[in-house]
């Protein structure tokens, strides 16, 4: 290992030094940070981070080709599908009578 | 028609629209849904997937009745489905517009975005909403939102119905209820 690194050509530890070297962007940034303030630098120009929802990488919007519309339309319409579905309304005490109603219903035709 | 999602304030607490499943006689799910309050007082828009519309539509028509008075219509020729993703917090698209049918945050997951149901292409500002076809699936699966054949014949509580505010413990008697009920 170390008669490897004594024998290496000089050329080559010479490009190694240099690629280990900053590029000159980057140490220009380094020199300018390094003069600042640290505290008042990063208040004073470091942006807000966005909220999860309010980043732009996350807007964008799809149209839903998958998905089927229909529609329930008639007086009885909440009352038909109260008995039909899992789930509740807001108003519990209208519709515990109506699918009850429509318990008897479908009891009487089974 | 151009949706202008900049003059509306958000109000997810009064989204028209509620998660629900409809169930066989013997407890076991047919589809999920999202039923939607529209603008006319007796008219319930059901949204589901298509791989489940003609099983759905079999189902309702079995108990239409000579009574019963609702007329059940598949519109989905005429309406368009339009998601929104990552809305800013304090802005949402117009619910009373004249070519928007219904409108409202999806009440399954907070990241299944704001559904908007219209007669026609809502409009959707292309530079602030660019369109990525994908998301909704994506999003959908890692909130743990079943949908269509995925969750069809087990029962209600299987499939997370639970979860995403999809089963009333609290209301009347409905068809698949012993089932739901007693898990």
């Amino acid at each position: 290992m170390l008669r490897s690194l004594v024998n290496t050509p000089p050329r080559l530890v010479r490009s190694l030094s240099t690629t280990t070297a900053p590029p000159p962007g980057l140490q220009s940034t380094l020199d300018a940070l390094q003069s600042m303030d640290p505290v008042s630098s990063v208040s004073s120009t470091a942006p807000p981070l966005p909220a999860p929802n309010q980043a732009k990488w996350g807007r964008s919007h799809e149209i839903l080709s998958d998905r089927s519309l229909i529609t329930v339309t008639g007086t009885g319409a909440v009352k038909f599908l109260q008995g039909l579905v899992t789930a509740g309304e807001c108003n519990l005490s209208e519709y515990k009578l109506s699918s009850y109603s429509l318990c008897i219903t479908l009891t009487l035709c089974v | 028609m151009c949706v202008d999602i900049t003059k509306f304030s958000t109000s997810t607490s009064t989204t028209p629209v509620v998660p629900t499943t409809f169930l066989s006689g013997k407890g076991r799910v047919i589809c999920d849904t999202l039923v939607w309050k529209t603008s006319l007082p007796d008219q319930l828009l059901l949204d589901v997937p298509t791989e489940t519309t003609d099983d759905l539509l079999a189902h309702l028509s079995t108990y239409v009745m000579r009574r019963t008075k609702v007329t059940i219509a598949d519109i989905t020729k005429d309406v368009i489905l339009t998601v929104l993703y990552g809305l800013p917090s304090d802005v949402s698209p117009p619910p009373d517009s004249s070519s928007v049918i219904a409108a409202g945050a999806d009440p399954r997951a907070p990241h299944l975005g704001f559904r908007i149901v219209g007669r026609e292409e809502t409009g959707v500002n292309e530079e602030l909403f660019p369109t990525q076809e994908g998301t909704y699936q994506l999003l959908r699966r890692l909130s743990g939102v079943p949908e269509g054949d995925e969750i069809r014949d087990l029962t209600a509580l299987e499939s997370n119905a639970e979860i995403i505010g999809g089963v009333a413990f609290d209301k009347g008697c409905y068809l698949g209820q012993e089932l739901t009920a007693r898990r």
